[in-house]
């Protein structure tokens, strides 16, 4: 393979600094293989080729001065529809939304446009971002490119098919269950779920407050570290931010001074195709000599537990107008699986809420006091059809869905910061991944990890082909 | 019964040992001072 677009961002992003490459150059590179994978995925929801071509030439025209801002100036971007642009229609996955004009634009759409990305439209993504496969009964299923017949994962499913298919270098999109790093794991890139508090939701789609964050989807883990570098910090217009430092591309980690930690019982769940993958991406990180160790999650069901409770009450409070308005406008199941929140007493949320802080606590003492690094399966079965993964009936979610998101939930409870690595491909070829879970406000150390993890593998360096997508 | 309304039936089937699970979860953990602002708190602490 060659052509810019198939470049990691650092190294786009290293060509547009040395000349080699024009920020025009890039953008067209990637409407060029929007043309051929856009249909092919159902990627996009609204491309806006000629605005990023025009800010494409500016951004030439300001790095010819000698005005590079920095190294997002001139890269192509996109991200899930659910991230605001003052003006312009957000569906957020929803016929509901089909027409609404966003009031303000996202904190983190903002800083972007600061550093210079370019911005090429919006992306797929699952209805109001309540579902783990990448369906969407409006828009049309979002089609993994390895494999358009397979799922993309969910909810930022377009974000994963993009970055997966070159047609960009990087994208946004939003975890509150496991929504980055399922199709960062399904699609075979490399997806950030932020520390809770890191990176401001402000101008974005709710799902559930406490448990909602913003993070890239890239090919690389250095890519992450590059996007979160112009997204992360303090935010006066989302309190929770208010702990964040500004964040920089950390510098290498020797692996052999890491101690990385095994959720025995997370990776005992694995099927034995998927677990063969993982004992593998186990073998490589000990090559790299860091130590491994069997650690245990305590109250794991407590978490899993806890985390629903926090996520129907909130996901029900946030949809409840639309809800009694609009009902018939909503995916039957996602409206079945939101309505019972209204049911569960507000001393079970407050409790809930209040033990968050104890429970992280606890992982802490048990894990961390252990090892620097946790290690746990992503998703712990191949890849889904879309097919076998639609939800007809109600034991379907619990069938497909449950097994998706039940190692990726528990993080976002305790608030952790999440890589999604690939670690090599299943018995269908599609890939498969593991998680890397770093300490409380750990982000940096932990993306240096996945840095260090990707100069000793070359997972990340496959891309599907077109002849390998049959239409 | 409609999808929506199976779906709902289904998981209000599951709330009361969903609820009772948390109700004995925070018995073991809570101590009475516990509160929704201590996570970020523990958050800060607990940073490398």
């Amino acid at each position: 393979m060659t052509g810019p677009a198939l470049m990691t961002l650092a190294a786009a992003s290293a060509a547009l600094s040395a000349g080699r490459v024009s920020a025009v150059e890039l953008t067209r590179e990637c409407l060029a293989r929007i043309g051929d994978w856009g249909a092919v995925t159902n990627a996009f929801i609204d491309l806006r080729a000629e605005e990023a071509l025009a800010a494409a030439r500016a951004a030439d025209a300001e790095i010819a001065a000698g005005g590079r801002r920095g190294p997002l100036h001139g890269i192509p971007l996109a991200h899930k529809d659910m991230i605001y642009r003052q003006g312009r229609i957000s569906t957020c996955g929803s016929v509901i939304r089909g027409d609404w004009r966003a009031p303000v634009t996202a904190t983190v759409l903002a800083r972007l446009d600061a550093a210079g990305a370019i911005d090429l439209g919006t992306l797929h993504m699952v209805e109001w971002a309540g579902g783990a496969t990448g369906h969407n009964i409006h828009f049309g299923d979002a089609c993994n490119p390895w494999d358009p017949a397979r799922v993309t994962g969910g909810s930022s499913s377009g974000a994963g098919a993009s970055v997966a298919a070159r047609m960009v270098f990087g994208a946004l999109g939003s975890d509150t269950a496991g929504s980055i790093r399922l199709p960062a794991s399904c699609c075979g890139v490399t997806g950030f779920k932020p520390s809770w508090g890191l990176v401001s939701r402000h101008g974005t789609m709710p799902r559930a407050w406490t448990l909602d964050c913003l993070g890239p989807l890239a090919r690389t883990a250095e890519d992450c570290a590059l996007i979160l570098t112009a997204i992360a910090g303090r935010d006066a217009a989302d309190p929770t931010t208010d702990r964040a430092e500004a964040f920089r591309v950390p510098s290498a980690v020797d692996p052999a001074a890491l101690t990385i930690g095994v959720e025995t019982a997370m990776l005992a769940e694995a099927t034995p195709a998927i677990g063969a993958l993982l004992e593998t991406a186990l073998d490589a990180w000990r090559r790299t000599g860091a130590r491994i160790v069997p650690v245990a999650i305590p109250d794991l069901q407590d978490i899993a537990d806890l985390s629903g409770v926090v996520s129907i009450v909130e996901g029900a409070t946030i949809h409840r107008q639309f809800m009694r308005d609009r009902p018939e406008d909503y995916a039957p199941d996602l409206f079945g699986r939101s309505e019972p929140g209204f049911h569960i007493p507000a001393t079970a949320y407050a409790d809930a809420l209040r033990v968050r802080g104890a429970v992280l606590k606890r992982v802490a003492d048990a894990v961390f006091a252990r090892c620097d690094l946790l290690f746990a399966p992503a998703i712990p079965i191949p890849v889904p059809t879309r097919a076998e993964s639609r939800i007809a009936q109600a034991a379907d979610f619990a069938r497909v869905h449950g097994p998706m998101v039940r190692h990726m939930r528990p993080f976002n409870y305790l608030g952790l910061p999440v890589l999604s690595l690939p670690c090599g491909f299943d018995p269908n070829g599609l890939p498969a991944a593991f998680q890397l879970v770093g300490r409380p406000m750990g982000d940096a150390a932990l993306l240096a990890a996945g840095m260090a993890w990707q100069r000793a593998t070359d997972w990340h360096d496959h891309a599907p082909a077109l002849e390998q997508a049959p239409a | 019964m409609t999808q929506p309304q199976a779906r709902v039936a289904e998981i209000a089937a599951d709330l009361p040992p969903l609820l009772a699970r948390v109700r004995a979860a925070v018995d073991r953990i809570a101590t009475f001072e516990d509160e929704p602002y201590a996570f970020p708190a523990a958050q800060t602490a607990l940073r490398p």
